[in-house]
Protein backbone atom coordinates (compact mmCIF):
# COMPACT_ATOMS: atom_id res chain seq x y z
CA UNK A 1 0.00 0.00 0.00
CA UNK A 2 1.51 3.06 -0.98
CA UNK A 3 1.35 5.67 1.67
CA UNK A 4 0.65 9.36 0.89
CA UNK A 5 2.08 11.68 3.50
CA UNK A 6 0.08 14.85 4.76
CA UNK A 7 1.40 18.10 4.59
CA UNK A 8 0.37 21.43 5.86
CA UNK A 9 1.81 23.76 3.62
CA UNK A 10 -0.24 24.20 1.12
CA UNK A 11 -3.34 24.19 4.03
CA UNK A 12 -1.24 26.85 6.34
CA UNK A 13 -0.83 28.60 2.94
CA UNK A 14 -4.97 28.63 2.00
CA UNK A 15 -5.85 29.68 5.38
CA UNK A 16 -3.56 32.80 5.33
CA UNK A 17 -4.84 33.82 2.08
CA UNK A 18 -8.41 33.63 3.84
CA UNK A 19 -7.34 35.63 6.77
CA UNK A 20 -6.17 38.25 4.91
CA UNK A 21 -8.94 38.62 2.75
CA UNK A 22 -11.61 38.70 5.68
CA UNK A 23 -9.42 41.20 7.66
CA UNK A 24 -9.59 43.71 4.63
CA UNK A 25 -13.07 43.05 4.24
CA UNK A 26 -13.66 43.51 8.51
CA UNK A 27 -11.25 46.65 7.84
CA UNK A 28 -13.65 48.06 5.04
CA UNK A 29 -16.69 47.18 6.88
CA UNK A 30 -15.26 48.77 9.96
CA UNK A 31 -14.49 52.11 7.86
CA UNK A 32 -17.71 52.74 6.00
CA UNK A 33 -19.51 52.41 9.25
CA UNK A 34 -17.56 54.62 10.56
CA UNK A 35 -17.72 57.17 7.62
CA UNK A 36 -21.28 56.33 8.01
CA UNK A 37 -21.64 57.53 11.39
CA UNK A 38 -19.35 61.00 11.16
CA UNK A 39 -21.93 61.70 8.50
CA UNK A 40 -24.73 61.34 9.99
CA UNK A 41 -23.37 63.16 13.16
CA UNK A 42 -22.57 65.52 10.49
CA UNK A 43 -25.69 65.94 9.56
CA UNK A 44 -27.60 66.31 12.92
CA UNK A 45 -25.08 69.09 13.81
CA UNK A 46 -25.97 71.38 10.97
CA UNK A 47 -29.73 70.76 10.79
CA UNK A 48 -29.39 71.40 14.38
CA UNK A 49 -27.29 75.02 13.66
CA UNK A 50 -29.95 75.47 11.09
CA UNK A 51 -32.87 75.65 13.25
CA UNK A 52 -31.55 77.34 15.94
CA UNK A 53 -30.86 80.15 13.54
CA UNK A 54 -34.39 79.96 12.55
CA UNK A 55 -35.35 80.50 16.29
CA UNK A 56 -32.76 83.33 16.93
CA UNK A 57 -34.52 85.04 13.13
CA UNK A 58 -38.20 84.36 14.74
CA UNK A 59 -37.74 85.80 17.78
CA UNK A 60 -35.78 88.56 15.76
CA UNK A 61 -39.13 89.13 14.04
CA UNK A 62 -40.83 89.32 17.13
CA UNK A 63 -38.26 91.90 18.50
CA UNK A 64 -38.61 94.01 15.08
CA UNK A 65 -42.27 94.13 15.20
CA UNK A 66 -42.46 95.24 18.27
CA UNK A 67 -39.95 98.04 17.56
CA UNK A 68 -41.92 98.89 14.25
CA UNK A 69 -44.30 101.33 13.62
CA UNK A 70 -43.68 103.59 16.18
CA UNK A 71 -42.40 105.90 14.16
CA UNK A 72 -43.34 107.53 10.07
CA UNK A 73 -40.53 107.32 8.15
CA UNK A 74 -40.53 109.17 4.43
CA UNK A 75 -40.74 106.92 1.62
CA UNK A 76 -40.06 108.56 -1.80
CA UNK A 77 -41.09 105.96 -4.89
CA UNK A 78 -41.64 107.09 -8.60
CA UNK A 79 -41.36 110.76 -7.51
CA UNK A 80 -44.38 110.18 -4.56
CA UNK A 81 -43.03 110.49 -1.56
CA UNK A 82 -45.22 109.43 1.28
CA UNK A 83 -45.33 108.06 5.38
CA UNK A 84 -44.53 104.55 6.02
CA UNK A 85 -44.33 102.93 8.97
CA UNK A 86 -40.48 102.14 10.09
CA UNK A 87 -37.12 101.93 12.41
CA UNK A 88 -36.20 104.75 14.19
CA UNK A 89 -32.70 105.36 14.07
CA UNK A 90 -32.79 104.17 17.98
CA UNK A 91 -34.34 101.18 16.99
CA UNK A 92 -32.05 100.49 14.01
CA UNK A 93 -28.97 100.81 16.12
CA UNK A 94 -30.84 98.48 18.89
CA UNK A 95 -32.48 95.64 16.50
CA UNK A 96 -28.66 95.80 14.61
CA UNK A 97 -30.02 96.74 10.74
CA UNK A 98 -28.78 98.30 8.15
CA UNK A 99 -30.80 100.21 5.48
CA UNK A 100 -30.13 100.13 1.96
CA UNK A 101 -30.69 102.65 -0.77
CA UNK A 102 -34.30 100.55 -1.53
CA UNK A 103 -35.36 101.47 2.13
CA UNK A 104 -34.95 97.52 2.58
CA UNK A 105 -33.92 97.33 6.04
CA UNK A 106 -31.37 93.75 6.71
CA UNK A 107 -30.10 91.95 9.51
CA UNK A 108 -27.54 89.15 9.74
CA UNK A 109 -27.49 86.16 12.29
CA UNK A 110 -24.88 83.79 12.52
CA UNK A 111 -23.68 80.76 14.41
CA UNK A 112 -20.59 79.21 13.51
CA UNK A 113 -20.10 78.88 9.60
CA UNK A 114 -24.05 79.64 8.86
CA UNK A 115 -26.10 82.25 8.11
CA UNK A 116 -29.13 83.81 8.39
CA UNK A 117 -29.75 87.16 6.43
CA UNK A 118 -33.20 88.74 7.04
CA UNK A 119 -34.99 91.53 4.85
CA UNK A 120 -37.15 93.50 5.65
CA UNK A 121 -39.44 96.06 4.10
CA UNK A 122 -42.13 98.31 5.16
CA UNK A 123 -42.92 99.20 1.12
CA UNK A 124 -46.16 97.57 1.20
CA UNK A 125 -46.89 97.79 4.67
CA UNK A 126 -48.93 101.85 3.61
CA UNK A 127 -51.17 99.29 2.05
CA UNK A 128 -51.97 97.85 5.11
CA UNK A 129 -54.31 99.03 7.99
CA UNK A 130 -52.13 97.65 10.71
CA UNK A 131 -48.77 98.35 11.20
CA UNK A 132 -46.07 95.78 9.65
CA UNK A 133 -43.78 94.63 6.87
CA UNK A 134 -42.99 92.25 4.75
CA UNK A 135 -40.54 89.72 4.95
CA UNK A 136 -38.08 90.44 1.41
CA UNK A 137 -35.27 87.74 2.15
CA UNK A 138 -34.73 84.95 4.40
CA UNK A 139 -31.38 83.32 3.18
CA UNK A 140 -29.82 80.62 4.85
CA UNK A 141 -25.81 80.41 3.87
CA UNK A 142 -22.75 78.43 4.97
CA UNK A 143 -18.88 79.12 4.53
CA UNK A 144 -17.18 77.18 1.91
CA UNK A 145 -14.38 75.15 3.34
CA UNK A 146 -12.03 74.34 1.07
CA UNK A 147 -11.10 70.65 1.26
CA UNK A 148 -7.77 70.08 2.90
CA UNK A 149 -4.89 68.71 1.26
CA UNK A 150 -4.25 65.28 1.81
CA UNK A 151 0.02 64.81 1.98
CA UNK A 152 0.59 66.67 -1.16
CA UNK A 153 -0.70 64.60 -2.98
CA UNK A 154 -2.28 66.12 -6.54
CA UNK A 155 -5.07 67.68 -6.37
CA UNK A 156 -6.27 67.06 -10.31
CA UNK A 157 -5.81 70.57 -11.36
CA UNK B 1 11.38 6.88 15.59
CA UNK B 2 11.13 9.81 13.26
CA UNK B 3 8.13 8.49 12.13
CA UNK B 4 6.37 9.50 15.86
CA UNK B 5 8.30 12.89 16.20
CA UNK B 6 7.02 13.91 12.30
CA UNK B 7 4.04 12.93 13.82
CA UNK B 8 3.84 15.02 16.42
CA UNK B 9 5.45 17.83 14.66
CA UNK B 10 1.84 17.39 12.28
CA UNK B 11 -0.30 17.99 15.04
CA UNK B 12 1.35 20.63 16.88
CA UNK B 13 1.33 22.51 13.38
CA UNK B 14 -2.00 21.66 12.90
CA UNK B 15 -2.93 23.10 16.12
CA UNK B 16 -1.05 26.20 16.02
CA UNK B 17 -2.69 26.52 12.60
CA UNK B 18 -5.99 26.01 14.26
CA UNK B 19 -5.50 28.38 17.02
CA UNK B 20 -4.38 31.12 14.51
CA UNK B 21 -7.19 30.92 12.01
CA UNK B 22 -9.84 31.40 15.67
CA UNK B 23 -8.21 34.00 16.56
CA UNK B 24 -8.17 35.96 13.58
CA UNK B 25 -11.95 34.91 13.13
CA UNK B 26 -13.06 35.90 16.78
CA UNK B 27 -11.50 39.75 16.03
CA UNK B 28 -12.94 39.69 12.74
CA UNK B 29 -16.43 38.85 14.64
CA UNK B 30 -15.96 41.91 17.16
CA UNK B 31 -15.17 44.02 14.27
CA UNK B 32 -18.39 43.27 12.60
CA UNK B 33 -20.10 42.94 15.46
CA UNK B 34 -18.78 47.50 16.37
CA UNK B 35 -19.15 48.00 12.22
CA UNK B 36 -22.79 46.99 12.57
CA UNK B 37 -23.66 48.72 15.85
CA UNK B 38 -21.94 51.91 14.31
CA UNK B 39 -23.66 51.26 11.66
CA UNK B 40 -26.95 50.95 13.38
CA UNK B 41 -26.20 54.36 15.27
CA UNK B 42 -25.96 56.33 11.92
CA UNK B 43 -29.17 55.01 10.50
CA UNK B 44 -31.20 55.61 14.04
CA UNK B 45 -29.19 59.65 14.09
CA UNK B 46 -30.33 60.18 10.66
CA UNK B 47 -33.91 59.29 10.93
CA UNK B 48 -34.29 60.84 14.36
CA UNK B 49 -33.28 64.16 12.44
CA UNK B 50 -35.36 63.35 9.76
CA UNK B 51 -38.28 63.16 12.13
CA UNK B 52 -37.18 66.06 13.84
CA UNK B 53 -36.91 68.52 11.41
CA UNK B 54 -40.80 67.45 9.86
CA UNK B 55 -41.88 68.27 13.37
CA UNK B 56 -39.99 71.38 13.62
CA UNK B 57 -41.90 72.35 9.88
CA UNK B 58 -45.38 71.37 11.35
CA UNK B 59 -44.84 73.58 14.19
CA UNK B 60 -44.25 76.69 11.92
CA UNK B 61 -47.25 75.81 10.37
CA UNK B 62 -49.89 75.15 13.02
CA UNK B 63 -50.94 77.95 14.80
CA UNK B 64 -52.43 76.16 17.44
CA UNK B 65 -50.96 73.02 20.00
CA UNK B 66 -54.57 71.72 18.65
CA UNK B 67 -53.72 72.27 15.20
CA UNK B 68 -49.80 70.92 15.70
CA UNK B 69 -51.73 67.83 16.75
CA UNK B 70 -54.28 67.46 13.78
CA UNK B 71 -51.33 67.48 11.61
CA UNK B 72 -49.15 65.13 13.47
CA UNK B 73 -51.87 62.61 14.19
CA UNK B 74 -52.25 59.83 11.06
CA UNK B 75 -54.12 56.76 12.37
CA UNK B 76 -53.73 57.32 16.43
CA UNK B 77 -49.70 57.79 16.15
CA UNK B 78 -49.90 61.46 18.24
CA UNK B 79 -51.59 62.45 21.84
CA UNK B 80 -51.50 65.73 23.24
CA UNK B 81 -49.39 66.47 26.54
CA UNK B 82 -50.54 68.09 29.69
CA UNK B 83 -48.18 70.97 28.85
CA UNK B 84 -49.45 71.56 25.47
CA UNK B 85 -46.91 69.71 23.80
CA UNK B 86 -47.66 67.01 21.13
CA UNK B 87 -45.96 63.11 21.48
CA UNK B 88 -46.00 61.48 18.23
CA UNK B 89 -44.82 57.85 17.57
CA UNK B 90 -43.24 56.41 14.34
CA UNK B 91 -41.97 52.99 13.10
CA UNK B 92 -38.28 52.02 12.14
CA UNK B 93 -39.22 53.26 8.42
CA UNK B 94 -40.32 56.76 9.64
CA UNK B 95 -44.33 55.69 9.61
CA UNK B 96 -46.87 57.07 11.76
CA UNK B 97 -47.51 54.03 14.57
CA UNK B 98 -48.76 54.25 17.75
CA UNK B 99 -46.51 51.41 18.55
CA UNK B 100 -43.28 52.61 16.82
CA UNK B 101 -39.66 52.78 18.34
CA UNK B 102 -39.41 56.20 17.53
CA UNK B 103 -40.63 58.80 19.93
CA UNK B 104 -41.37 62.54 18.52
CA UNK B 105 -41.59 64.96 21.77
CA UNK B 106 -42.93 68.39 20.87
CA UNK B 107 -42.66 70.97 23.38
CA UNK B 108 -44.77 74.21 22.59
CA UNK B 109 -44.50 77.63 24.46
CA UNK B 110 -45.87 80.49 23.35
CA UNK B 111 -45.17 84.25 24.36
CA UNK B 112 -46.96 86.63 22.49
CA UNK B 113 -46.85 86.16 18.58
CA UNK B 114 -43.67 84.03 18.72
CA UNK B 115 -43.86 80.12 19.51
CA UNK B 116 -40.69 78.24 20.90
CA UNK B 117 -40.45 74.52 20.42
CA UNK B 118 -38.27 72.18 21.76
CA UNK B 119 -38.06 68.77 19.73
CA UNK B 120 -36.84 65.52 21.42
CA UNK B 121 -37.02 62.54 19.46
CA UNK B 122 -36.31 59.30 21.60
CA UNK B 123 -35.29 55.61 21.04
CA UNK B 124 -37.10 52.60 21.59
CA UNK B 125 -38.36 54.09 24.72
CA UNK B 126 -34.97 55.18 25.94
CA UNK B 127 -34.85 57.97 28.96
CA UNK B 128 -32.00 60.04 26.76
CA UNK B 129 -32.80 61.67 23.34
CA UNK B 130 -30.72 60.76 20.34
CA UNK B 131 -31.66 63.79 18.69
CA UNK B 132 -33.00 67.02 19.69
CA UNK B 133 -33.94 70.48 17.74
CA UNK B 134 -34.62 74.05 18.51
CA UNK B 135 -37.16 75.97 16.82
CA UNK B 136 -39.10 78.71 16.66
CA UNK B 137 -42.14 80.35 14.27
CA UNK B 138 -43.54 83.93 14.60
CA UNK B 139 -46.89 84.33 13.67
CA UNK B 140 -47.22 88.37 12.37
CA UNK B 141 -50.56 88.75 11.07
CA UNK B 142 -48.74 91.85 9.58
CA UNK B 143 -47.21 90.49 6.50
CA UNK B 144 -44.34 89.40 8.61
Amino acid sequence: MKHIPVRLGPLALLLTVVAICMTVLGLLTFSTARADLAMAQKLAASTQQRYELEAEGQAFLQEAAEAAGKEFVTKATGGVSYKIYGFTQEALSALGMEKDENGVYWKELGHDSQTLRIGLDFADAADHEEKGFTVVCWQFSREWQAPEEIGGLWAGE
Amino acid sequence: MNRKQGITAFYIELLVLILVFLGVILTLTRIFAFAKEESGQAQVLTRAVCLAENAAELVGAAQSPQELLALLNRGDNAQQEADGGVRAWYSRDMQPRWDGDFCVDVSWQEEGRLVESEIAVYWQNGTEPVYTLRTGAYRGGDGA
